[in-house]
């Protein structure tokens, strides 16, 4: 690490289209070949700040930006985006927005002759794709990448000018626990080769150890964290915990969802003689690395897709809440998918009362507009909303727990745990499932659905949110 | 179907063994015709349309493969047949005063049109339609066109999914409303890609080929389908 400044922000201020101030009077300095993880809570500034940082805040977003932002010493405030993106470079929490080509190969060499000119392009492309692994997908759409294949192969582009700061918004969305480990060995290698790396996440429980510094993104500003303290007082509250919460018990017997002996595919067998169980008030999180079916799985169960052979039996009324959870949201507020959802039910307004006091109970604002929820109070709202009204026998959750901090993994672990209904959630992270108390563990693997234990202790999961709280000064 | 469908409306390397105006006027002289030959009514257009289906068939199967055509065409295909046997049923019952002949010429219309429209994808790439658009003075409608072919395939996702939440959440009651998050959906991925427009630079312009010798056979091609209107 060198004593050199690579990125210097002072006093920096953002807002969007003249409301309320997001950053304010921020100020963070990182030296050359230093790795900062700035962690903060949702809708804490992360993703504006990150949008500072690639330049296309104003550009874009209609961002009033004021202070001063300098990379390597050289004001970088109203930068051209293309320009910028030759020092210091973002990879956004979505991978699949950086191509500009559908095929991997093509989109590479594009971007390298826009930097290098035709005469270098090849040589600069054949090295990225070697060095990051990923000859293999150079042929591939980027569309079809799994999300640790995408995340590689953003990563990748974004090398092609050999920028000295590389910065990562939120770079575990959608990555397993396989996409996870490949990130970090990324991460050894960018350290490496002596660039400046600034990570914006919230699932920082693995990575927290990587990095050079810890700091807070909290009401506008960054404060560097004393994470060794903090680990002590998050260590002495886990201890005493009652970590693991029940499914609800209630009415355990009848069955709603019936499974035997599944098989599907698209050409090739992705499933195959998949059976499963699943009775009213239990609950089922379904463990697979991404590409393993557990979306499939899922599409079968409602009828989407229709299995090569075997049969589903679903009895009663279900509810699906997918991956892309503001596709659940049709309505311009809370209060009108209530309605709504009632109406569907032939339900009077003493359904809509009801799933208004359960919104409100839990915090949600009826009037509140859906798209502006976080990505935690969106999952919490459609499950509130579900069961209040439509009142289902049966919900299907597709990876709830992704784009989700810590807090909020717990948050709807107990809001699960509460919930009548039938439950069956996939999920492709072990992390949290210790705190499924009497939920099943099932694995999803080669096609097919084994019995499975927690890998983690319930405990751990408890301590990353305990030192979360700390970190996001969130209290009890 | 609908993940098939995208991969087949991906632009694909094979198809630069034409020149780019060769891709250009054969789709657009079988699309022109096909809706002129509806229009005139002439009986001849059936002919028209098995052929285009067989010439424009086999070009996509070139590019894609068979196996992948027909898979791609599934969805496109369903929804034909669905039309037709909408149609047939009201013939029978006698709630229209169409032929069995127009109804089954428009199917095979209907078909041949949306065969030529994916061999339109499949010819032009992102950077050939911003070359074609920015020349003719629209650099904007330019830049839309290419955010909206390059996001077609995760949009057919989306949509694929907001499908089956707004269906099961509603119990198959209020079906359009799923328009509404993936116009959402479809706002905030257009920010998205504007921003990585802006970061890695729009697509290189490319240089417009004009003339292939290869372009004969899909001249003669075109040509000799298009004379079976005159039939």
């Amino acid at each position: 690490m060198s004593s050199e400044i690579a990125v210097q922000l002072e006093d920096l201020w953002a807002r969007y289209g003249g409301g309320e101030w997001i950053l304010k009077g921020l100020s963070l300095s990182v030296s050359k070949g230093e790795s900062v993880l700035i962690v903060g809570a949702t809708g804490s500034g992360k993703t504006t700040l990150a949008r500072i940082l690639n330049g296309t805040a104003g550009p874009i977003y209609g961002v009033e930006v004021k202070g001063s932002y300098k990379v390597n010493g050289v004001e970088a405030l109203g930068l051209d985006p293309f320009i910028l993106g030759l020092k210091i470079h973002v990879v956004s929490q979505n991978p699949y927005i950086h191509f500009l080509n559908f095929i991997l190969e093509h989109d590479y060499r594009d971007y390298a002759r826009k930097v290098y000119g035709d005469r270098f392009e090849k040589q600069v492309v054949e090295k990225t794709l070697t060095q990051f692994n990923i000859r293999e997908l150079r042929h591939h759409y980027f569309f079809n990448l799994s999300g640790g294949q995408a995340r590689r192969a953003a990563t990748g582009k974004a090398l092609i000018p050999n920028p000295e700061i590389l910065v990562f918004d939120e770079p575990f969305m959608w990555l397993d626990d396989k996409g996870v480990n490949e990130f970090l060995d990324m991460l050894n290698l960018l350290r490496k080769l002596g660039k400046t790396i600034i990570v914006f996440e919230h699932r920082f429980n693995k990575v927290i150890r990587f990095f050079d510094r810890v700091c807070v993104l909290r009401n506008g500003k960054i404060e560097e964290a004393d994470v060794p303290a903090l680990i002590k007082i998050a260590a002495a509250k886990t201890l005493g915990s009652n970590p693991v919460y029940q499914s609800n018990q209630e009415g355990h017997g009848e069955v709603v969802l019936r499974m035997e002996n599944v098989t599907f595919g698209y050409g090739e067998p992705v499933l195959s003689n998949v059976s499963l169980e699943l009775k009213r008030g239990e609950g089922v999180a379904i463990i697979g690395l991404n590409g393993s079916g557990k979306t499939t799985l899922l599409k079968l169960i409602t009828g989407y897709l229709k299995p090569w052979r075997g049969r589903i039996i679903v009895r009663g009324r279900l509810i699906y809440i997918p991956q892309l959870i503001h596709m659940f949201y049709t309505e311009g507020s809370l209060m009108e998918e209530a309605v709504k959802l009632c109406g569907s039910v032939d339900g009077g307004e003493a359904c809509v009362d009801r799933a208004l006091r359960a919104l409100v109970k839990e915090g949600l604002n009826p009037d509140k507009p859906p798209s502006q929820l976080s990505h935690g109070q969106m999952v919490k709202a459609a499950i509130l909303l579900a069961s209040t009204t439509v009142k289902p026998d049966l919900i299907l959750l597709d990876e709830p727990f992704s784009g989700l901090t810590y807090i909020d993994r717990l948050n709807l672990i107990k809001l699960l745990s509460e919930t009548p209904s039938a439950k069956l959630l996939t999920t492709s992270s072990w992390e949290f499932t210790g705190l499924l108390g009497n939920w099943r563990l099932m694995m999803l693997e080669n096609g097919g659905l084994k019995q499975a234990e927690p890998l983690e202790k319930p405990l751990n999961a408890v301590f990353s949110v305990e030192l979360a709280k700390l970190l996001m000064g969130v209290e009890d | 179907m609908i993940k098939d469908l995208a991969e087949l409306l991906v632009t694909k390397p094979r198809a630069r063994c034409f020149s780019l105006a060769a891709r250009i006027i054969a789709p657009v002289v079988l699309i022109t015709a096909s809706i002129l030959a509806a229009a005139v009514k002439k009986e001849s257009s059936t002919v028209f349309y098995a052929f285009t289906i067989v010439f424009t068939s086999s070009l996509l199967a070139y590019n894609s493969g068979f196996a992948k055509l027909v898979k791609g065409v599934q969805l496109i295909l369903l929804f034909i047949l669905l039309g037709l046997l909408i149609n047939m049923l009201a013939l029978a019952t006698g709630l229209t005063p169409l032929s069995i002949e127009r109804v089954l010429t428009g199917a095979l219309r209907l078909s041949a049109i949306a065969l030529t429209a994916i061999l339109l994808f499949q010819w032009i790439s992102v950077e050939e339609w911003i070359s074609l658009f920015s020349s003719a003075g629209a650099e904007g409608f330019a830049r839309i066109l290419a955010l909206s072919i390059i996001q077609l395939p995760l949009s057919l996702r989306a949509f694929s999914e907001a499908l089956l939440s707004v269906r099961i959440k509603y119990g198959g009651k209020y079906f359009t409303r799923m328009l509404s998050p993936l116009l959402l959906h479809a706002i905030n991925t257009a920010r998205s890609v504007s921003e990585t427009l802006l970061i890695y630079g729009p697509p290189a312009p490319v240089k417009a080929e004009a003339w292939r010798w290869r372009d004969i056979v899909l001249y003669a091609g075109v040509s000799a389908i298009t004379l079976t209107l005159l039939v």
